[in-house]
């Protein structure tokens, strides 16, 4: 009686265990949004267009790598390391991204500073003509 | 009992723990503390707090994870994503102060372009003035020759008509020779009179004529050194402050005594005409001081144009300190402006 109490008890333990690593596996999943939204943010980099922003270019290839990499990584079951492999692909894509739209800013700032002193020289042109 | 492997296995349980312990960050994470402390330290913090927030919460979970797993791969990745979040923060924090910059350049283009507006429209008005000015003038000038020269030629015509009465007269033997002698005579004066009035009307015309071209160019010469604004009522003679003075004195520069020559050469060409010196300054300063200086000013522009021959009872001077500007006081550019000297000429005769 007190032997199969302790092996029943064993047994128990070993489909426990084995189940918890099982549901652990099964657990592992990529939400959607993690896949998708480097892949969206590269997109978007790319139609911009880094030729012109050296820095950009750099993080945008970075991200494609890391998502290159992700995705072997989800071939070998290996997603916790996949998902922290698409985590340095959106960082990096997000970066390049930034980058980007600090450069369209720069060069609208420089557009109005171009409009104002043209309009200054105008005016001094029409003041020095009166 | 035989504690000695019991011993043995407490001491490799407990020097592994101490390797943990002790086991150095990855450069990646100490890469990633730096990055964040310097953006929490700077413009990061306060033009992007919330990009900053997500990567300090990164940072902690890579802080967590050294402490549980050390020197992992997840404990790197985690570093190296908290180090592109900060920098990214950083860009972000950037473009928000560009777009502020972008924000303020285009107020001043507005303001501006109001200023050049109203500048633009006034001088139209001033051209409009001194076209309508110089188009009455030579209109009255026409008219008024015009009355002469007619007057002129009914005189002559009238004498015409006394000589060929006279004639008519003699030949119908109505008038001794004496007295078509002294009808003669009379028409003869008469007729002296009036071309003595045509030498002086040519001459009247053509010294008007004369006047009006030194003042010409008298004017023209001016106006490369001055900015001159006519009005059916006035012409205002502007002089830069600085042109003239030195900064917060009332002396002349030598070099502006050479301009004011040129000024005081228009004057003398509007014979008769009141001037008044008007002395202006921009709101830097007391006003109390701007408006003595002012003061000081017109008045050594006065002496000095008195010196050059324009009549004392002519001229007057007069400060108006910082209250007349004539652009905005807030940059140097307005301030320059309002620095001046004006000279007004009435443009009604004071004979």
């Amino acid at each position: 009686m007190k032997d199969y109490s302790c092996k029943t008890l064993i047994l128990l333990c070993l489909l426990a265990m084995g189940g918890s690593v099982f549901t652990g596996c099964a657990s592992v999943t990529i939400p959607s949004d993690q896949y998708g939204q480097p892949r969206e943010t590269i997109r978007v980099v790319t139609e911009m267009g880094t030729d012109n922003n050296p820095q950009a270019k750099l993080h945008l290839k970075l991200a494609n790598d890391e998502l290159e990499n992700a995705d072997k990584l989800i071939k070998q079951e290996k997603k916790e390391e996949a998902k922290l492999s698409l985590t340095r692909a959106e960082a990096d894509a997000a970066l390049a991204l930034a980058l980007l739209k600090r450069d369209e800013m720069k060069s609208e700032v420089d557009a109005v500073q171009e409009k104002l002193d043209r309009l200054k020289k105008q005016t001094q042109e029409l003041g020095g003509n009166s | 009992m035989n504690i000695r492997p019991l011993l043995v296995r407490s001491s490799l349980v407990f020097c592994a723990f101490g390797l943990v312990a002790c086991a150095t960050a990855p450069a990646e994470l100490v890469e990633a503390r730096k990055a964040y402390e310097e953006a929490a330290a700077g413009e990061t913090a306060t033009y992007a707090p919330a990009e900053l927030k997500t990567a300090e919460q990164t940072l902690q979970l890579a802080e967590s994870s050294f402490d549980d797993e050390g020197d992992s791969y997840q404990t790197r990745a985690l570093a190296y994503t908290t180090e592109r979040r900060v920098q990214a923060a950083s860009v972000i924090a950037d473009t928000y102060k560009l777009r502020q910059d972008k924000a303020a350049l285009e107020k001043e283009y507005f303001v501006y372009s109001e200023e050049a507006r109203d500048a633009a429209m006034k001088q139209l008005a001033s051209t409009k003035n001194q076209l309508a000015e110089s188009q009455r003038y030579a209109e009255s000038t026409a008219a008024e020759l015009k009355k002469q020269q007619d007057a002129l030629e009914a005189q002559e015509k009238d004498l015409a008509d006394k000589q060929a009465k006279l004639e008519a007269a003699r030949k119908a033997g109505e008038l001794t020779e004496a007295q078509l002698r002294e009808q003669n005579e009379a028409i003869k004066q008469q007729q002296d009179e009036l071309n003595k009035k045509n030498e002086e009307l040519a001459a009247e015309r053509k010294a008007r004529e004369e006047a009006e071209k030194r003042l010409a160019d008298a004017m023209n010469r001016l106006s490369e050194i001055a900015k001159i604004d006519t009005s059916a009522k006035e012409t205002i003679i502007t002089l830069g402050g600085e042109v003239v003075f030195k900064t917060g004195e009332s002396a002349l520069r030598p070099s502006a005594r050479e301009k004011l020559n040129q000024v005081a050469d228009v004057l003398l060409e509007n014979k008769g005409k009141s001037i008044q010196v008007v002395g202006h300054t921009d709101s830097q300063g007391k006003r109390d001081f701007n408006q003595k200086l002012s003061e000081d000013r017109a008045n050594t522009v006065r002496t000095y144009l008195i010196e050059r021959g324009v009549a004392s009872d002519r001229i007057t001077a007069l400060g108006k300190g910082q209250d007349s500007p004539v652009a905005s006081n807030d940059n140097a550019t307005g301030r320059t402006e309002n620095r001046r000297v004006e000279i007004i000429i009435q443009n009604d005769n004071k004979s």
